[in-house]
């Protein structure tokens, strides 16, 4: 595990033609266009701050960085899993695959709630995301990843469904699976991992 | 070609036309690409109908005159669909029902524009932008129903279990990705500047842009399929009517 997710399919039919992405090759279409749109989400809220930094920089520090660092290392830990998951699927040990997964649900459930009690935080302290631009996007990005990440949780969700199925794991087509959830995971982390600095960090 | 692929060409074809109409008519000359800013005051919405009540009439009429279209696009699709389903039809009817359900707020919008400019010299300014915004609320925010045709189908099109599908798959994925990404309409009432408005970068431009891409392009590989499935249909003829089918052919 310690060796990470490799990018590159090791399903043995893949592997004795041709190179290629892990994971079915559609869900990189699914994950590029959500990255390019991340990427606009990203350029728009970096205009619009070069244009009002003192309200951006006065909102950013109502923002606790230490849950934010807490809601990252609860997604880091759960793609961490996830990356046990795919090697436990690819070798064909089921009752790994089922562990793992299970622990990256678990670890994905702290940021679901971390989120939840920052989010209720400030509503009742009177900030949503009419509040000014800051919070407009501070609560957008950031409630769209949550969708996302609520869509990943239930791949995971499923995919420890079909796991628990006697022989899945070796099936070609349900690593296929395991692979195109575990990069979706990972894009859902990728995403935070720039909304973090971006909306908790970035100082004047 | 195949009597019955006729019609699913002509089907298929409805949705570029739909696409053309939509864009000339309902777009240009009805003033919707883009619309006006919802931080707009009343007065200029006002303005808008009383001095182009006739191209916003004209526009109108041949969008609600057009709309049906997406649904005759939308039964195309829905045959490949459930080429790829086999004998079980809930993914193809999903497909059919959410262009047919598209066409409702396409119509019921377009006659909101419509009511503006019938006799806007006798309506008020905030009368014209009430009817101007519940347009644009309305045909915004009745998105999960085009969603429910692109889940379905691209749910259909990942489980084609040809070893070349029939409708490729990254086409299948960025479907489904649009018919999420339709979701960020649900934030256009809250805002009337930015870009998440009715003609903010996002809630505008983004999202009738990847809708305008991914109807032409399914329209294509939807005629690629249909191709394929005349030849694989005259393949499994028996030989002796191979002559009665190229009359038909003819």
């Amino acid at each position: 595990m310690a060796q990470g997710l490799s990018l590159v399919s090791q399903r043995p039919a893949a592997k004795a033609t041709r190179t290629e992405p892990a994971g079915d090759g559609g869900v990189w279409v699914f994950i590029t266009a959500d990255i390019c749109m991340f990427g606009l989400f990203f350029t728009i809220f970096t205009w619009d701050r070069s244009h009002n930094i003192s309200l951006f920089e006065q909102s950013r520090r109502l923002l606790d960085p230490n849950i934010g660092l807490l809601n990252t290392i609860f997604l880091l830990t759960s793609s961490w899993f996830m990356v046990g998951a795919v090697h436990a699927a690819r070798s064909g040990r089921r009752r790994a695959l089922l562990a793992f997964l299970s622990l990256a649900m678990l670890a994905g459930s702290g940021f679901a709630v971390s989120k939840i009690i920052e989010y209720s935080h400030k509503l009742q302290a009177g900030i949503s995301m009419l509040t000014n631009s800051f919070f407009m996007y501070y609560f957008i990005f950031t409630g769209i990843h949550y969708l996302h990440f609520l869509i990943g949780m239930v791949v995971l969700g499923i995919l420890w469904s079909m796991g628990r199925r006697s022989n899945l794991p070796s099936e070609p087509r349900y690593l296929l699976w395991v692979e195109s959830g575990a990069c979706y995971w990972h894009m859902v982390d990728l995403l935070w991992l720039m909304l973090f600095p971006l909306l908790y960090l970035l100082r004047q | 070609m195949l009597e019955q692929f006729k019609y699913w060409r002509l089907c298929a074809a409805a949705g570029p036309v739909f696409m053309g109409v939509f864009i000339v008519f309902w777009g240009l000359m009805g003033f919707n690409l883009p619309p006006f800013s919802g931080g707009e005051p009343a007065e200029v919405l006002g303005h808008y109908f009383r001095e182009n009540a006739n191209w916003v009439r004209l526009g109108m009429v041949m969008a609600m005159t057009f709309a049906v279209l997406y649904m005759v696009w939308g039964l195309a699709v829905a045959k490949i669909v459930e080429r790829v389903e086999g004998n079980n039809n809930i993914l193809s009817t999903l497909a059919l029902w959410g262009a047919g359900l598209t066409v409702v707020p396409v119509l019921v919008s377009s006659s909101g524009w419509l009511a503006g400019a019938y006799r806007p010299e006798a309506l008020s300014d905030p009368v014209l932008q009430l009817l101007y915004d519940w347009s644009w609320l309305l045909i915004d925010l009745a998105y999960s129903v085009t969603s429910v045709q692109m889940f379905a189908a691209g749910v259909a099109f990942l489980n084609d279990k040809r070893s070349k599908p029939l409708i490729p798959k990254w086409l299948a994925w960025y479907g489904i990705w649009v018919g999420f990404s339709f979701a960020a309409e649900c934030l256009m009432p809250f805002f009337k500047t930015g870009p998440f408005e009715r003609a903010g970068i996002l809630n505008f431009w983004i999202e009738f842009m990847v809708w305008f891409v991914w109807v032409p392009t399914l329209t294509y590989y939807v005629f690629q399929a249909i191709k394929r499935l005349e030849l694989e249909a005259l393949a499994s003829v028996p030989t002796r009517d191979l002559g009665a089918l190229a009359k038909a052919a003819e």
